[in-house]
């Protein structure tokens, strides 16, 4: 059962308002509502848009610890986080925040080695589908169709699994969440904090900047991801997987809603034809399909 | 092989090659978080001290990271979270790990890396200082050792240097690869108390802490970077300072190791002509002067044991009492010279010292440099300089 | 070494938590979210999806009200809001 919101409201406020981000910013809904649910955490920042909307020394946005360091170094930096506090006796809790281009990309070394060692780290990948503090270019997580600043004519492969990655790692905690349900994730963040060893969440956080979609509209895309079946919601624990109550109803693509619906949301997909649209309904259906194989 | 380094209750000597004097250290420094990956010719240091953790005799976490980059990345973690920390590494590690060197080194990260000197590539795992030197303007000290007996010394020195509340930045200690690391030598290691008495534990300046937030290296303006690197060069130049004293202080306490930022050998008011080398090769050259003695020729050693920060001012005076400069250098900065010899040039031009100035490089992937090549290159300089 | 030098203290590269740490960025607004007490039926969705913290609410039972000096003007509040009968509690309005 998720939280109700009055269970949330004594959260801590970790994010101060006047900040760089984005009016609309998908990140900053993750942010706020993951990072305050979690006990004396200390948040390992790579290069993403989190290390620029933090805004400008000596003053800071972030009101928890944070260590910003190079983009392929996040879990690293964890590592010597969480080993050091053990060593110190010290009660907290160190978390990898790294965007989809941290994660996916040029830190998924870092990332799994520290996984493979099991090391005490809750790892967020707030997703946003590309490099958007350099100003929207592709990455692994961009999904087929999209245009970015390095595929003007809209990205020609699918999208990365990188929760079916890190399931090969067989960590003790797996979730995706979207800022589209924000009880949801931070149910699942509450959870996740009660586990020891190496913990990942990956959150679906539009971008309005980058997606060329209304500022408004920032939570809602976040629904529609999941109400079409494009951004699955679900939790895998000692390897099994259980899709999340929210979610768990698009298996069926009956009940899906269009895909169009989504796409046409957003600017960026506005190159798409017809034969990438219908590939993107098999690259969800073969995700939905390899997801099912983990149940 | 591994037990002799065990918790010493007096002050012992061993035989140990350069790899186990850096472990022996490093053990006797009482690290709390050590992250590394191996590499030869430093696999040795990092296979010591991760049987010393698991075995008990040492106690601290051991991070087995999968790559140099995440060692750096691992330990400034670590140091940040309070806890003093080690890492090791050579060659194409240092860098593959060079981003956070930087890292490391700009947002004052007091950790301590020997850096077992080799060649880069083609491959070639045999010494030269290309390594470490590419390194030089990173924003850490850096010692060049000269045997087993400094290593040990320098390293455990390194810590009390690195985490000086008035320097606070990383320390590389250089040692060349095989002809220190895998040569067993005689080394006096001191004992647990006698360290323990030297070396105070870790007191972080700034620590990751719920309880009082900040965030490290953010988002930072012109303005901002510039205050940093202003205080960075005024480290430096703290560093200038303080490192004799802890030498001089580990001297006392401990015993042999001499405050001196250049190391002098022979006769320098008769010498003909001082030849200038780091680490091993700055020992050979003292075996090439007594060599050269045999024929009659005075000829004196400096050897700079501390190249960052650069002993400028101690190098001056003792050039300024000789005719003649041979600069040894074992690392080239392509498209100029070798580094040393360069950076000594520029101070002759600032303090206006008149000397016969000679410069080679020798040694590169391990080329073997003896003290009979040494002798003749200055007896080459004496006859081109009649 | 007998020399006698300052020795300055190092400066480290830490940012204190800072609020409204880009300045007033209530400047960016072209729009304003503008609260209608009378539709509000405390759901808080609102609260739960403003990227920034500027929709306040200092205990649950209470109304929200807005932080107008940090509010960046993005519509989430308006758009999330249920209201009351179809009738939204939040509208955007010029500035």
């Amino acid at each position: 059962m998720n939280v109700k919101i009055p269970e949330m409201m004594d959260r801590p406020e970790v994010l101060l308002r006047g900040n760089f981000a984005c009016a609309g910013c998908g990140l900053s809904i993750a942010y706020k509502t993951a990072i305050s649910a979690l006990n004396r955490p200390i948040v390992v920042i790579p290069a993403c848009c989190s290390s620029v909307i933090q805004s400008l020394h000596p003053n800071v946005t972030y009101n928890v610890p944070t260590l910003n360091i190079a983009f392929a170094a996040h879990a690293s930096a964890a590592s010597g986080i969480a080993r050091a506090k053990k060593m110190r006796g010290e009660d907290t809790t160190t978390v990898v925040w790294s965007g989809d281009g941290g994660t996916f990309d040029i830190g998924l070394a870092t990332w799994s080695g520290a996984a493979e060692r099991n090391e005490n780290i809750i790892h967020f990948c707030y997703d946003n589908n590309f490099y958007s503090n350099t100003g929207a270019q592709r990455s692994g997580a961009t999904p087929r169709g999209a245009v970015t600043t390095t595929t003007p004519g809209g990205k020609k492969e699918k999208r990365k699994s990188i929760v079916r990655i890190m399931a090969a790692h067989d960590i003790p905690y797996i979730a995706t969440a979207s800022i589209g349900y924000p009880r949801d994730l931070y149910t699942k963040v509450k959870k996740a904090s009660l586990i020891e060893g190496y913990r990942f969440i990956l959150i679906d956080a539009p971008c309005p900047t980058g997606w060329n979609s209304d500022p408004a509209l920032t939570p809602e895309l976040g629904e529609l991801a999941v109400k079409t079946g494009y951004f699955p919601l679900y939790e895998i624990e000692k390897g099994k997987l259980t899709f999340s109550r929210r979610g768990e109803r698009y298996r069926d693509p009956e009940k899906r809603v269009p895909i169009e619906e989504y796409l046409s949301k957003q600017s960026r997909f506005k190159k798409m034809t017809s034969t990438q649209i219908l590939e993107v309904k098999k690259d969800i259906q073969h995700e939905w399909d390899q997801l099912s194989l983990f149940e | 092989m591994k037990e002799m380094v065990q918790t010493l209750e007096k002050p012992q000597t061993k035989l140990m090659t350069g790899s186990e004097a850096v472990a022996t250290a490093a053990k006797l420094s009482r690290p709390q978080v050590i992250a590394a990956y191996p590499i030869t010719p430093q696999t040795e240091i990092v296979e010591t001290l991760s049987g010393m953790v698991t075995r008990g005799e040492l106690n601290a976490e051991y991070i087995n990271v999968e790559s140099e980059h995440s060692a750096m990345g691992a330990v400034i973690g670590a140091s940040l979270a309070g806890t003093r920390t080690f890492t090791a590494t050579s060659s194409h590690g240092l860098l593959y790990m060079g981003e956070l060197v930087w890292w490391a080194g700009l947002t004052r990260i007091p950790v301590v890396m020997p850096v077992v000197n080799r060649s880069l590539n083609p491959w070639n795992i045999w010494p030269d200082h290309q390594d470490a030197m590419t390194f030089r303007d990173a924003g850490w000290i850096q010692f060049y050792a000269k045997n087993n007996q400094e290593v040990l010394d320098l390293t455990i020195c390194a810590f009390k240097i690195a985490e000086h509340h008035k320097i606070w930045m990383p320390v590389m200690v250089c040692l060349d690869g095989f002809i220190l690391s895998h040569t067993t030598a005689q080394v006096e290691i001191p004992s647990q108390s006698d360290v323990d008495n030297f070396l105070p534990s870790f007191k972080p300046l700034a620590m990751l802490d719920p309880d009082d937030p900040f965030a490290h290296g953010s988002l930072t303006d012109s303005e901002g970077i510039w205050e940093q690197r202003m205080s960075l060069i005024a480290g430096f130049d703290n560093a200038r300072v303080i490192i004799p004293q802890i030498l001089t202080e580990y001297t006392e306490k401990i015993g042999r190791l001499g405050n001196y930022m250049v190391e002098v050998t022979g006769d320098i008011d008769n010498a003909e002509c001082a030849i200038v080398a780091l680490g091993t090769m700055g020992e050979e050259a003292e075996q090439a002067i007594e060599f050269l003695a045999e024929k009659n020729i005075k000829a004196v050693v400096f050897r700079p044991r501390v190249f960052r920060p650069f002993p400028k001012k101690e190098l001056i005076s003792l050039i300024k009492q000789v005719p003649r400069l041979l600069v040894i250098d074992r690392a080239v900065s392509f498209g100029n010279a070798g580094q040393l010899a360069i950076e000594i040039q520029a101070e002759l031009y600032a303090s206006k010292v008149d000397v016969k100035f000679y410069q080679i490089i020798r040694g590169l992937g391990g080329k073997d440099v003896s003290y009979a090549d040494i002798a003749a290159e200055v007896e080459k300089v004496l006859k081109e300089d009649k | 070494m007998n020399e006698e030098i300052e020795l300055k203290d190092p400066v480290l590269p830490l940012g204190r938590p800072t609020l409204g740490s880009a300045g007033e960025t209530g400047d960016w607004r072209t729009f304003r979210p503008k609260f209608i007490e009378e539709n509000c039926i405390k759901c808080y969705k609102c609260w739960l999806s403003c990227p920034e913290g500027t929709i306040r609410v200092d205990a649950h039972g209470e109304f929200p009200y807005i932080d107008y000096d940090y509010c960046k003007g993005c519509g989430i509040c308006v758009h999330v809001c249920p209201g009351r009968k179809k009738q939204k509690a939040l509208e955007m309005v010029p500035e």
